[in-house]
């Protein structure tokens, strides 16, 4: 088990992160989501040790700095521009994994998990941001840890290489270990992620599976269009609906059904246009909640969570 | 450690510049040697096989290029890693950050000391083929003066780890070179005047005219003779004052990158 506890991290006065706390278990993948400045990057980098701040960050009881051969037990992509260009990735994988004391064979293992090995000869240098990618995750893969710390992993890669990265990260949980991967677009982790993390403004805001988020009653709405769009708002607040104005004789309507708004129009008067029921994508809803000119995401994702 | 030092050397021997420097200072040392010792047999009666040898012990060991080059291998053990952002992966697979200091100190003087004896065997063999001229059979050479440059050629490269810790890469490089070939000299002689009563002239006591006293310090006649060369500090006190500045700047880089933010 992975265990954080207050971690901070403060620039020129200014908090990046502020006593972040959270537990990832095994099994687990647990994605970190916010938007870009959120802390994400730093609370990973807190929880390895890359950057000096407060609090602490146990793998199983044992901070990473402590660690003899961390690279067995953690597995870290912090950045896939890490590396140093005339240096081949067969070469730079090597240089890691005699580092961690681990054979030489797993080279080439990680190379072939990667799809790599028909490049491994060549620089990162000649690499596509999406092979940069896979081998920053050949590296983290190298010493085949029990934990995977992952920043922004699907970065670069295409349709195919997301879809291999869901189904390496889902089988690596299903072994009974754990991925902590970060985000800034939720969808993402929408088909891999059991957990989510919410950070905004360095702080850690929420933290709920993904099924709950999901579930939650403020994703769906029904959108009126009708003659007098002022007249039913009215109405159907009187019987406790959420209703925005959406624009010219356009209403969203929350927390009542369809069959409902229906009659109530009807009873109203109102010649109806449209009445239609929409769901939000996990997307559309965190940005609903933290984008800009909204409640501030603390206040929104509490409510709502 | 073991690991740390496997990491290290892999990391070193794969980077293309350290045998682009490492060749030119090889190639450079022997030219150099090969000028030297024609000047020297140009403008001074050679006439011993001890002769010789001083020529030639002169001819490879007044060459700067194993130094500096030294100095600028052990300023890209930190500063290529910073650079291309693999100091950040080297600290994730070596966490504690004293034992990869160490073990960057541990191979950097390791390839110092190779490149220093690589230089020194090009440099002795241009000078004895150039001097083999004169006609008059060779010596060995002054094994002191070659231990004392092997001494200086460490130091050099301690010294740039040190500041390769604590500098960016370029102002690291600029520091040792043109600290050693500029300001020095510059400060020298200012300071050449100061005399402190038991030591000699205050500036033999600046770091790299310290360090070159680990290889003058054995002046022979014909060094004094044909460089000039008189007044450094006593060997004992050489290698004392320029294991101090080394020492200072390996702290230094030591205290700065366990701080640093990565």
């Amino acid at each position: 088990m992975i265990v954080t506890e207050g971690l901070g991290k403060t620039i020129d006065g200014r908090k990046i992160v502020d006593d972040v706390s959270f537990e990832l278990h095994p099994g687990e993948v647990v994605g970190l989501v916010g938007p870009n400045g959120a802390g994400k990057s730093t609370t990973m980098k807190l929880m390895v040790n890359a950057v000096r701040g407060q609090g602490r960050t146990l793998f199983d009881g044992v901070a990473y700095a402590d660690m003899i051969s961390p690279w067995q037990q953690v597995g870290v992509l912090l950045d896939p521009n890490m590396f140093y260009p005339g240096r081949s990735a067969r070469k730079h994988l090597l240089m890691l994994a005699r580092g961690s004391g681990l054979p030489d064979s797993s080279v080439e293992r990680t190379l072939a998990l990667t799809g790599l090995s028909g490049r491994r000869s060549n620089t990162p240098a000649s690499y596509s941001l999406g092979m940069r990618q896979r081998l920053g995750l050949s590296s983290a893969l190298l010493g085949d840890p029990s934990v995977l710390v992952l920043d922004e992993p699907a970065n670069g890669l295409d349709v195919e290489g997301v879809t291999w990265l869901r189904q390496l990260l889902r089988t690596f949980a299903e072994d009974g270990r754990t991925v902590l991967l970060s985000s800034h677009l939720l969808a993402e982790l929408e088909q891999v992620a059991d957990r989510v993390l919410f950070m905004a403004g360095g702080r850690l805001v929420a933290d709920t599976r993904l099924s709950d988020l999901a579930g939650s009653s403020d994703r769906t709405y029904s959108v009126v269009r009708c003659d007098r769009p002022e007249a039913l708002a009215t109405a159907l607040r009187l019987e406790g609906a959420t209703v925005e104005d959406q624009g010219p004789q356009q209403l969203s309507v929350r927390g009542m059904p369809l069959k409902r708004i229906g009659e109530i129009a009807s009873a109203e008067t109102c010649t109806l246009y449209e009445l239609s029921a929409h769901t939000m994508s996990l997307e559309e809803h965190f940005v609903d909640l933290v984008g800009p000119g909204h409640r501030s995401a603390t206040t929104a994702l509490e409510e709502i969570l | 450690m073991k690991s740390a030092l496997a990491y290290e050397w892999v990391r070193f021997s794969s980077t293309r510049s350290v045998w682009i420097l490492g060749a030119l200072a090889i190639a450079g040392s022997a030219a150099f040697a090969w000028a030297m010792s024609a000047m020297m047999a140009a403008t001074t009666q050679l006439g011993s096989p001890a002769d010789i040898a001083d020529a030639a012990t002169i001819a490879a060991t007044r060459a700067p290029l194993a130094p500096a080059v030294a100095g600028v291998l052990g300023v890209m053990a930190f500063g290529q890693e910073t650079r291309h952002r693999t100091l950040l992966l080297a600290t994730l697979v070596v966490p504690r950050r004293q034992v990869l200091y160490g073990a960057k100190a541990l191979v950097t003087a390791a390839a110092a000391a190779i490149l220093c004896a690589l230089c020194l065997g090009a440099a002795l063999a241009a000078a004895y083929a150039s001097l083999a001229g004169t006609g008059t059979a060779a010596a060995r050479p002054d094994a002191l003066a070659l231990t004392g440059y092997l001494g200086q050629t460490l130091g050099w490269a301690l010294l740039g780890l040190g500041i390769g810790a604590v500098l960016p890469q370029l102002a690291g490089i600029l520091t040792l070179l043109l600290g050693s070939a500029l300001v020095e000299p510059l400060i020298a002689r200012f300071a050449g005047g100061m005399s402190i009563p038991g030591v000699g002239s205050a500036a033999d006591l600046l770091p790299f005219a310290a360090g070159a006293s680990l290889v003058t310090a054995n002046e022979s006649e014909l060094s004094v003779s044909i460089l000039a060369e008189s007044g450094e500090l006593a060997p004992a006190l050489g290698v004392a004052v320029f294991s101090v500045y080394v020492a200072v700047a390996m702290a230094a880089g030591l205290a700065r990158f366990r701080q640093q933010d990565l």
